[in-house]
This record gives C-alpha cells, sequence and structure tokens, in this order.
C-alpha cells in the first residue's frame, strides 16, 4: 500500500461530459488569468515606452496636493495636481500627467512629499512622447511593474493544463496484482524539492508581512522617540470603511495642520502601523477624541516636517503585527524538517575544513570522501541547549503574548462591567499551556547553565573493527559536576505507520563504556579509546529504519537538571568504501 | 501460463561487499512481455513499516515468451544483511515482467563473512530502557 | 529470533484479513450501494478500519467501479497544497474515493474536501467517530478476535492463546493493532 496521500487505483477516462464540464472550469481560470495578463501587459508595455521618450526641460506651474481626482470624484484618498509647460520643436504645450496613471495616495505627507519635490516656477525635467508632443509625463513607467505579469500567468498555466489534462488520452496501466515486487516500495526523493519551494515561500511571505507590520511600524516608533511635539489643529476626521471580499475593514483618518519652521504642513498619518483592520468601534472612538477644529499635539520628524504623527507610541492593534510570525515559523519549521530530510543527520563538524562524506540525497549509509579517512571530528550534539531555550522562549513568547491580549481583555473588562465566565473558561487550558510554557523556558534555562561538552572523534569516520579515541572537554560549570559517564551506543530505531498512527521502537544492541569518572580534572577534559565491534551493524537510515550509533554523555549535578546531551556518530562499514549506495 | 526463475551461479547466496552476483534468469510469459528488469535491491522487514532501495537495475528488451539469459550484477560495499531485535535487511533479486508486474525473488546474503550480521538486544537497567523507550506519534 | 523471522512483524500483520462477525462482504456491498456508496467505517485506533478499507477497494474494483484511496495521518492531516485540484481533475461518477482517515480533517476541511469532491460516485471513509457520513460498518474487536488472529501468526489454535489474549486486550484497552505489536516484543524478548 502507498503511505503518501495519494495512491492511485486502475482509472478509466473521464467520459466527454465530464471532459467538457472540466474544460469550462478551467476556461474561467484560463480566461481570468488571461484578461489579467492583458490588462498587465498593457500597462507595462505603456510604461516601458515611456523610456523611449525624449527628455525635455520644463517649468511648473502649479503643484499642490488636492482631495479629488482628475474627474472630480472624492474617494478619501489623496492626490497631487500638478500642471507644468515644456516646448517641443518650437511649440509650447502645457501638461497635468505627473505619471501614465493618476497615483492615489492614503498618506497625505507621501503627496505633500511628492508636491514638495515640484515646486511652482521652479525648473524639472519631463519626458515627452515624440509621435505625441501633446502627451507628456514626469515620471516614466516603473521597469518592476512587468514582473507583475507572472502572477495572472499562474493563472493562465493552471487553465491550460488542466484544458490539456481533460482532453489528453488516458495512458493504459496495468492492473494491480496480489503478488507485487517488494522492489516497487523503492522510492526516490519525490516532492522534497516542491516542498522546499512551498515552505520558502511560505516564509518569504510571512517575513514581508511580518517586515511591514511590525518591523517597519516598530523601527517608527524608536525613531519617533525623539521627535519634537508640536501643536495641531484637525482639519477633518472620519472613519474610513474599505469593502472587501470577507467584509469591511475600518481605517482612521484625520487630517491637521500644524507649523514647524514657520511653515504649514498637513498630515493625516494617526500611528505607524497604519492600514484597515475590522472593528468599527475602537476607530470611532479615536475619531471622536478629535473632532474637526480641535487642538492636539502630533509628533513631527525633524529632518522631514511632512512626516508627522498623532501617536507615536505602541498601541493595542500592532499585536497584529505578530501574526505573520505563525508563517515564518510554519515555513521555517517546514523548511528546515525538509533540507534535514536530505542530508544524512549523523554527520558531525569536521575539525578540519575538509568535508569528510559525501551525502547523496538517496544515501542510507554515509559514504566517506576520498582522503578523508583519519580527519578527526567534532560531533554536533542532536539538539543544543540553546537551540532548546531559544525555541522554547520564541513559543512562550508569542504564546502568551496573544493570550495576553485576551487575558488583559478579561481583566479590563471586569473592572468596568460583570464578569466574562465564558471566556474566562475558555482561556484557562491556554492560560495553562502559557504558563507550562513558562516553566520549561526556566527548566532549559537552568539546563543552559550546565556544563557543555566538546566531544572530538578521531578517526571521524571510524569503521566497525576500528578503536576510536575521544577526546571531551567540558566548558561551563564544570565544578557542579559529581560524576562524568560517556557510552557508545548503538540502536535499532523502527517507525512503524499504519492508519493515523505512527510510532518509533527503539532496541539498543550496543552500549559500550567509554569513561566514567569522578575526578574532577579529568571530567574537565580527557580523552578514551573504545574498539567497535567488528561483528555489528554499520549506521543505516532508510524512511522508517535506522541503525544508530551515538556517543551519550551524562553528568550527574546535584538539586539541577543534570547534563544528558547526545552526539551522532557515523560507524561505517568494515572495508574500504569507494562509492555511494 | 507465466514462470519466472532466478538461479544463481553455483548455488552461491552468500556475498561479501562488492562481490559480483552471476546467474541466469528464466521465464516463460504467456502473453509475451514488452520487457523483463532483474533488480538487485535492499528491503525490511521487522516491526517497523518495510523499505527498500534498489541498487542496481539490468533490463532484457525484446524478450521471446521463453528465454533464459545470464546476468551479471555487482554488490555495493553496504548496507549488510543483518537481522535485529527489530529489524532485518535483506538482499534480494527480483525478476520482473512488464506490464504484468509477475515477479519471481531470490534471497541472498550480503556481509563481512558473506552472511548476515546478527544483533542482539543489551539487557539495560528498568531506568535505562523507560529513558530510551520512545513512543512518537 | 531474528526479526525477518518473527511471526508478529510487519509484513505478516498488513497480511492479515479483515475477520467479519455477522455480515459477509456481498452483505456489507449491498449496504455499501443502498447507501450509495457514500459511508463510514468507524471504529477506534487498532480496529482494523484501515485493513478493511484495503480489503473493500479490490471488491469494489469486481463490481466494475473505480477506487482512488487516500490517506491522512497525524504527521499529514491535511492534504498537500494542490492534492485536490488534483484530485477532482479526474473525478468521474465511476469512481468511488477511499479516504482512511477522515478524523485528521478539520471540520471546515471535512466539509471543502465532500464539496470538491462530490462529483465522484462514492466516498467512503474511516473515522473513529460516528457522524460525518452514514455508518457503513462498525469495527468492534474482542480478545477472542485477537486470539484467533495471533493464532493465524503462529500457527496455532485459538483456545491455546485465549488467556494472554484476554490480559493484552484489557492491557491495550482493545487496540489490536497495539496488542500484536506487544506479542512481537515479547516473542522477540523470549527467544533472545
Amino acid at each position: 500500500m502507498n503511505n503518501g496521500p495519494w495512491s492511485s487505483g486502475v482509472t478509466k477516462p473521464v467520459g466527454t461530459g465530464g471532459r467538457l464540464v472540466l474544460t469550462v472550469f478551467f476556461l474561467f481560470f484560463f480566461g481570468l488569468g488571461s484578461a489579467f495578463t492583458w490588462l498587465v501587459a498593457r500597462d507595462a508595455l505603456a510604461g516601458l515606452r515611456t523610456w523611449g521618450w525624449r527628455k525635455t526641460e520644463c517649468r511648473i506651474i502649479r503643484s499642490a496636493v488636492v482631495e479629488t481626482d482628475q474627474r472630480g470624484r472624492r474617494s478619501g484618498d489623496y492626490f497631487v495636481d500638478v500642471a507644468y509647460r515644456y516646448t517641443m520643436d518650437g511649440r509650447a504645450y502645457d501638461s497635468g500627467s505627473y505619471g501614465l496613471r493618476q497615483t492615489s495616495f492614503r498618506d497625505y505627507s507621501k503627496a505633500a512629499r511628492l508636491a514638495e519635490a515640484y515646486q511652482p516656477d521652479a525648473n524639472a525635467v519631463c519626458y515627452v512622447n515624440p509621435g505625441v508632443p501633446t502627451q507628456a509625463v514626469l515620471q516614466r513607467g516603473s521597469l518592476l511593474f512587468p514582473f507583475l505579469i507572472f502572477f495572472p500567468l499562474i493563472f493562465v498555466g493552471i487553465g491550460a493544463i488542466g484544458i490539456y489534462s481533460a482532453w489528453r488520452p488516458a495512458s493504459a496501466m496495468a492492473k494491480a496484482t496480489a503478488d507485487m515486487p517488494i522492489s516497487d516500495r523503492a522510492k526516490g526523493g519525490l516532492g522534497q524539492g516542491f516542498a522546499t519551494a512551498f515552505f520558502g515561500l511560505f516564509m518569504a511571505v510571512g517575513l514581508l508581512v511580518f517586515y511591514l507590520v511590525s518591523v517597519r511600524p516598530f523601527a517608527g516608533i524608536l525613531s519617533a522617540r525623539h521627535w519634537p511635539g508640536v501643536p495641531c489643529t484637525v482639519i477633518s476626521s472620519e472613519v474610513r470603511t474599505h469593502r472587501g471580499d470577507k467584509g469591511n475593514t475600518y481605517s482612521v483618518n484625520i487630517l491637521y495642520s500644524y507649523v514647524f519652521d514657520d511653515r504649514e504642513y498637513k498630515a493625516n498619518r494617526y500611528d505607524f502601523i497604519g492600514g484597515s483592520s475590522s472593528g468599527y468601534d475602537g476607530k470611532q472612538a479615536i475619531v471622536n477624541r478629535y473632532w474637526p477644529g480641535s487642538k492636539a499635539i502630533c509628533y513631527v520628524n525633524p529632518n522631514d516636517p511632512t512626516a508627522a504623527v498623532l501617536e507615536r507610541g505602541f498601541t493595542p492593534t500592532m499585536w497584529i503585527g505578530l501574526l505573520p510570525l505563525v508563517f515564518v515559523l510554519v515555513g521555517f519549521i517546514g523548511l528546515v524538517s525538509n533540507i534535514r530530510k536530505r542530508r544524512d543527520p549523523m554527520f558531525g563538524q569536521p575539525a578540519s575544513s575538509a568535508k569528510l562524506f559525501n551525502v547523496a540525497a538517496a544515501s542510507v549509509v554515509p559514504v566517506l570522501e576520498p582522503n578523508s579517512a583519519s580527519s578527526p571530528l567534532i560531533l554536533r550534539a542532536r539538539a543544543s541547549p540553546a537551540g532548546k531555550f531559544i525555541g522554547c522562549t520564541i513559543a512562550a513568547l508569542f504564546w502568551n503574548g496573544i493570550i495576553s491580549v485576551f487575558v488583559s481583555h478579561l481583566v479590563k473588562h471586569w473592572r468596568v462591567g460583570p464578569f466574562e465566565l465564558f471566556l474566562a473558561l475558555f482561556l484557562i487550558p491556554f492560560v495553562l499551556i502559557g504558563l507550562g510554557l513558562i516553566v520549561a523556558v526556566g527548566y532549559f534555562l537552568l539546563a543552559w547553565f550546565n556544563p557543555h561538552p566538546q566531544i572530538t572523534l578521531n578517526p571521524g569516520a571510524p569503521r566497525l573493527g576500528d578503536s576510536v579515541r575521544l577526546d571531551w572537554e567540558i566548558s561551563g560549570r564544570v565544578e557542579a559536576l559529581q560524576k562524568l559517564q560517556l557510552r557508545l551506543e548503538g540502536r535499532e530505531e523502527a517507525t512503524y505507520t499504519r492508519g493515523t498512527r505512527s510510532s518509533t521502537d527503539l532496541n539498543i544492541f550496543a552500549d559500550l563504556e567509554i569513561a566514567s569518572t569522578s575526578v574532577a580534572q579529568e571530567m574537565r577534559s580527557g580523552s578514551a579509546s573504545v574498539r567497535i565491534p567488528a561483528n555489528l551493524m554499520h549506521s543505516f537510515a532508510s524512511r522508517h529504519n535506522k541503525i544508530v550509533w551515538s556517543v551519550r554523555v551524562k553528568g550527574e549535578i546535584a538539586r539541577w537538571p543534570d547534563l544528558n546531551e547526545e552526539f551522532s556518530v557515523s560507524i561505517l562499514p568494515a572495508g574500504h568504501q569507494t562509492e555511494s549506495v | 501460463m507465466t514462470e519466472l526463475s532466478i538461479e544463481l551461479a553455483q548455488e552461491q547466496t552468500a556475498f561479501k561487499p562488492a562481490e559480483a552476483v552471476r546467474g541466469k534468469v528464466s521465464w516463460t510469459v504467456d502473453p509475451p512481455p514488452q520487457f523483463m528488469e532483474l533488480r538487485l535491491f535492499w528491503f525490511t522487514r521487522g516491526k517497523g513499516t518495510e523499505d527498500a532501495g534498489i541498487v542496481q537495475t539490468v533490463r532484457f528488451d525484446q524478450p521471446l515468451p521463453h528465454e533464459t539469459r545470464s546476468f551479471e550484477v555487482c554488490l555495493p560495499e553496504a548496507p549488510y544483511s543483518f537481522s535485529g531485535k527489530l529489524i532485518s535487511l535483506v538482499w534480494a533479486l527480483e525478476l520482473v515482467a512488464y506490464p504484468s508486474k509477475q515477479v519471481a525473488r531470490r534471497e541472498i546474503e550480503m556481509g563481512p563473512d558473506g552472511k548476515e550480521v546478527r544483533i542482539e538486544s543489551v539487557q539495560t537497567s528498568g531506568l535505562a530502557r523507560r529513558w530510551l523507550e520512545v513512543r512518537a506519534t | 529470533m531474528r526479526a525477518r523471522d518473527n511471526p508478529f512483524r510487519t509484513e505478516c500483520l498488513q497480511r492479515l484479513r479483515y475477520r467479519f462477525a455477522g455480515i459477509t462482504w456481498e452483505e456489507l456491498l449491498g449496504r455499501c450501494e443502498r447507501l450509495n456508496y457514500r459511508g463510514a467505517v468507524v471504529g477506534r485506533c487498532g480496529s482494523g478500519k484501515t485493513t478493511l478499507l484495503e480489503e473493500l477497494a479490490p471488491k469494489l474494483q469486481e463490481r466494475g467501479l473505480v477506487t482512488r484511496s487516500i490517506r491522512l495521518s497525524r504527521e499529514q492531516p491535511s492534504f498537500k497544497p494542490g492534492f485536490l485540484s488534483q484530485l477532482v481533475l479526474k473525478l468521474s461518477d465511476r469512481e468511488i474515493l477511499l479516504l482512511d482517515g477522515a478524523e485528521q480533517l478539520s471540520l471546515g476541511g471535512w466539509h471543502w474536501f465532500k464539496c470538491r469532491t462530490r462529483a465522484a460516485g462514492g466516498l467512503i471513509v474511516t473515522t473513529h467517530l460516528p457522524g460525518r457520513l452514514p455508518t457503513l460498518w462498525e469495527c468492534r474487536t474482542s480478545a477472542p478476535l485477537l486470539a484467533q488472529l495471533a493464532a493465524d501468526l503462529l500457527g496455532t489454535e485459538a483456545e491455546d492463546l485465549q488467556r494472554q489474549a484476554e490480559e493484552l486486550f484489557e492491557r491495550h484497552r482493545g487496540n489490536l493493532r497495539e496488542a500484536l505489536r506487544e506479542c512481537y516484543d515479547q516473542l522477540a524478548a523470549e527467544s533472545s
């Protein structure tokens, strides 16, 4: 039985009716994708053509921020109304186009900065269409915009592949027989590349969103700590509604004016996170505080007076900025586990720079690189104390950060109204998990201060029958150790997957003492040799079955978590290794 | 009627690493197969889900309905045949007829002494055994 | 005893056939048909749901139906991206989907899956609890059944193993898979 989520039995071709239905379905994707592709391509081409227009000097006639577009419509955004005069082939022309299309700005300051760049009566550069001299722009089309065409092309691809698949001839498949070859179970590394790309994209998107909604606002908050407070007057204030597929979101739009260095400016930024979100009441409460004509204090960037903000500290909505970390975490974990599957986990870090092992993606036995037989190897712990602590801390911060929002809401609400029993009961398991994580953080923190062993194996790639020397050095609080034991262990690991469950059994077949001491100096550093029995099994790893060799370091510490670390070791088959399996 | 068989030279079934495996494959397949394939592979048996790995494949094209052909494949250095408490690793040859996928199999042993490696359990203390047993879901 | 010789090794467990009590295959297939091939095989862990579903596939194929098997697990509790779209691509009303592990899907995921695959001729799932689809068959275990399975694997009589089967059945709370895996350990330990 195929253990993956996809396993096909005997198949028959889809009927003509089914094919027609599929064709209509995928034509929708194809059509939609083609339409967007055409739109993007049209705009991209138009923008690229401006790079062939003639560069001409012009004079700015007018430049101001307005609240209506070129057709006189109000949308709540701001526009730059700019007009300029230029001469082409001896004739004078006027134009009001900044770019090929009029740009709208949600942030008044951005519009103001653009208007500021084109002062009336100042000289500027414009680009004139040589074929149509009445057409000119101040800003040529973006060179990055054409790359957006790849997104609608994905839908075109899905549609085309779907239509082709519906109509292509079905391939003949052999009927499954009861006695199938066992060797058919051998599989290559299918899907690894796709999974890696998927998780990589997941993480990249999460990082990008995290940067936009968390890092950038946080950077703004930090920089605004030294911005001077300036009196301002509210010109207008409203809650803007943004219609979306899954419902409306809302944003605060407060336009205010202020004077800085004897010059009047306007801005509409409330806080650094910006954007829109659900929750109308909170935003209405903010707007109610800043009614038209009211006075307030805004904080102005002394290096760029067009940039100002009313609330320069943290606001409750900023917790939302942590949510993209979920995507980053999922993508990171998926990426790491996929990459680790490609590598044999039993390799350590070479003591020298020479690479010891050549790891083929499908290798089940470690393969030695030529000329590296005698190189010592610094073993890598299977899980580092720092890694455990950091991982647990991130999990605890993330979990408790989110839960604390709900707990603080519960407490605040309780102060002004009745106690929300249902919410409290609902939160109990989550709070308990959060407390558990805090305890775990404490445990791993203590364990982090444990002594740290470094183990060097010589030779780094021992074979069955070899005598191998282990050098150890323990750093940190060695004086806390009462006893130190090093053992070489070999074990079978068999994973059984059936139905929806999976379980792994272990069986130790080799347990060799390398060293055991209670002498402080010997515990701090030492060396010992052990002979690997020749009649045992070398390291091996397939998908469900493994032979794992490891060095176990156990240090007893009174009234403290014991030192307990495991270092993976690769034991090679006896004899000379020349090629991979 | 279908009959597939694998004969090993001198009926040798015990091999050392990197040794060549020689023999003959015979088949009687009706209807005639498109092609035949001989695979040298290992597979696991025991308490875990079975895994397999093909090391070498020999393809016999344009096969007659009834035919005998010689083969020679080369074993790699590893993995050894072994048997423990939880896992056995077995080397084998399989002759597969396409497209019917009918199969004949012959098991062999590969190890340093030409035999499979036997590994036993170590008697650890009860505490250690509890410490080490893991059931992951 | 070598792992390959242990009569309770995985290969042998997976060859065990499902044992019906009080129903035949014909009757079960008739029930399938009456439910329009939309039903659930219900039972606790280790009660033989996966085994039954695997044996149901060739029985349905003998009736001229086409089957397509899917499996979810704790390690993979949802479908990989793009999987459902691929699946829907070739679905016809002659195809019966066999989903092992339907309880892994969330409620929303389950309804989405049902909606996307409604073009299929049938959907038979395994699940721990009834409710997602009409119950086609409820897998139940018993100590005598465990004794019978163990006896088949050992090539002995079930009566000889009744006492041990009862102990194992109670210890593993009816999970035959875990009980048989303990048999593996016991046999391996006895012979070493």
